[in-house]
């Protein structure tokens, strides 16, 4: 009797089943939490949270048998377990914290240079582009810049797949424009009427011009060889051909010179006037109209001239060639009315248009 | 029959005692309070706005509601609720706290999501009024016309703002204002540097 009394109290008395026990098991899953879990691995971290839960809730039911009967050795075993499992998807989360982050900054620095890489294009070529579509972009990146420095991937990604869709708009408008300067075809007819101009100086012992928008220059030809060349500024929407007056763009073809003004005839220190329209802009811009490219009020334009500048004034203009005005004297002074003008897309196919249009018609995943 | 009697006694006080301990029940009521006000934090925002604490909170009811279901498996004269009535205790102080500390967390982020639209606000004023002195040209015409659509984007950005600040997600609020004011700066650099380029010509 004694000794069961006896043994009765000390299965009473000891308590083999510590209650800390579960303690570790339940730090990796506070781990796992601060590292985002429930977030990025999400059906794991609840499978993990689900099993700690049962094996605790088992825990306490065996804490409550009387102490010889507990099985610490199985508990001991399953929260071992648990640790381990809890420490591993602790590591798992982190890798996936830095993967998504890794992930969202390659994403974003991408878009961030395309949309860089089009403005650049617009700026340097003179393109005018669709502004909404870029406007639109920059403001999405500038906002998922913000969440993505603050931790907030899940906010910075939809802004960013935003972003892309406008920046694809925006690509696709300014891919139309440079495409030509690129197309063989186009580039070789250019050449020809560059060597045309070249030839009929050399003939006639005569001045021409040529001028050419990719490259951004004037040249001046006297018995077929070239005596000056000068940078040029052209309407503000300089790559296109002209189509209709106010689109903002610099005519191409072989004009003549019917008009020299002097000072006081034109604000713009001297110009030389040129006759476009020719019948072959008068036809483009009938052709566009019937197909439905432009809307049927509109003019084909004219006053079209390589003239000089306005100071304070931006050197742009809205379709004709400025140059400084101590070249405009030059130019004076070798010209007269008659002289053919020559204006071309581009001399070679490896023209200034066609390399930026070359990054822009790569696969986007490669530009990221 | 003294001895009867003081058996008889020993008796019923060990029946007493046997029906107090039969009568310790779940602590539903508890359970309830403390259920309630973790729901009433989570719908304040607890958890974005003051996660650790209203984790913490979250934790101590699971931890209770397994230790009731513990003691639910045990012979009903041996149930004890007092770790599960603590841990409850625990769970309601901390949910609630969790719930004040999101009320003055929200101002906080309120103050500073309606601050970002002020400045914002400013940026974009400051932008177009210089925007109207830029120097016009032939061919700056295409620019201001750019950097008004860029301002016409960014001010259509407002009302997204202030429906942000409506939903109580200050945090997108936040970033729209911030998204809208270095649009708006940017322009104003812009136009600044164009008038500067003005000056320096108009001196040659």
């Amino acid at each position: 009797m004694l000794v069961v009394g006896a043994g009765l109290v000390a299965g009473w008395s000891v308590d083999p089943l510590p209650p800390g026990l579960p303690g570790r098991a339940e730090q990796t899953e506070q781990e796992a939490w601060r590292a985002g879990a429930a977030e990025l691995l999400p059906e794991r971290y609840a499978s993990f949270r689900h099993r700690l839960g049962d094996t605790r809730t088992k825990f306490l039911e065996e804490r409550l048998r009387w102490g010889p009967w507990q099985d610490r050795e199985r508990f001991e075993r399953e929260f071992a377990d648990l640790t381990e499992e809890g420490t591993a998807l602790v590591q798992a989360v982190q890798a996936s914290a830095v993967a998504l982050r890794q992930d969202t900054e390659g994403l974003l620095h991408g878009q961030e240079n395309r949309l860089a890489r089009l403005r650049d294009a617009a700026m340097t070529l003179g393109m005018q582009m669709e502004h909404d579509s870029l406007a639109s972009a920059g403001l999405a990146l500038l906002e998922a810049r913000t969440h993505f420095e603050g931790g907030h991937f899940e906010r910075a990604r939809p802004l960013i797949e935003s972003a892309v869709g406008h920046l694809t708009r925006a690509e696709a408008q300014a891919l139309a424009k440079m495409r030509r300067y690129a197309d063989g075809p186009t580039v070789n007819r250019w050449g020809r009427w560059a060597r045309e101009t070249a030839d009929w100086s050399r003939v006639r012992h005569a001045a021409a011009i040529l001028v050419s928008k990719a490259e951004r220059r004037l040249w001046l030809y006297q018995d077929g060889r070239v005596v000056k060349d000068y940078a040029v500024e052209l309407g503000y929407n300089g790559l296109p051909d002209k189509l209709y007056e106010g689109d903002g763009a610099t005519p191409e073809g072989r004009f003549r010179v019917t008009m020299m003004k002097g000072p006081g005839q034109t604000r713009f220190y001297k110009a030389l006037l040129l006759d476009y329209p020719t019948p072959d802009h008068r036809r483009r811009l009938l052709t566009a109209k019937v197909q439905g490219r432009v809307p049927p009020q509109k003019t084909v334009g004219g006053l079209i001239e390589i003239h000089g500048r306005v100071r304070g004034e931006d050197d742009r203009t809205s379709g004709c060639v400025s140059i400084r005005n101590e070249q405009m004297d030059v130019l004076f002074e070798a010209v007269e009315p008659g002289t053919p003008v020559t204006i071309i897309g581009a001399l070679t196919r490896d023209n200034p248009v066609a390399q930026k249009a070359e990054p822009l018609q790569r696969p986007p995943g490669s530009r990221i | 029959m003294g001895m009867v009697r003081r058996l008889t006694g020993v008796a019923v006080v060990l029946g007493m005692v046997v029906m107090a301990a039969g009568c310790a029940k779940a602590p539903e009521a508890e359970l309830a309070g403390a259920k309630n006000a973790v729901d009433e934090a989570r719908k304040g925002g607890a958890e974005a706005y003051v996660a650790e604490a209203f984790k913490g909170a979250a934790d101590a009811l699971q931890k209770a509601e397994e230790e009731i279901n513990a003691q639910g498996g045990r012979f009903a004269l041996t149930r004890n609720y007092d770790k599960a009535k603590e841990l409850l205790a625990k769970a309601k102080a901390d949910a609630e706290k969790a719930k004040a500390d999101t009320g003055a967390a929200k101002e906080k982020a309120k103050g500073e999501a309606q601050a970002a639209q002020k400045e914002a606000q400013a940026a974009l004023s400051e932008a177009k009024g210089l925007l109207a002195k830029a120097p016009k040209g032939k061919g700056t015409k295409a620019d201001i016309e750019a950097m008004q659509g860029d301002l016409k984007t960014a001010e259509g950005m407002l009302p997204e703002i202030q429906a942000a600040l409506d939903k109580e997600d200050y945090l997108g609020a936040k970033a729209k204002a911030q998204s809208v004011k270095d649009r708006a700066a940017s322009v104003s650099g812009q136009v600044q540097q164009a008038m500067k380029q003005k000056g320096k010509a108009g001196k040659k």
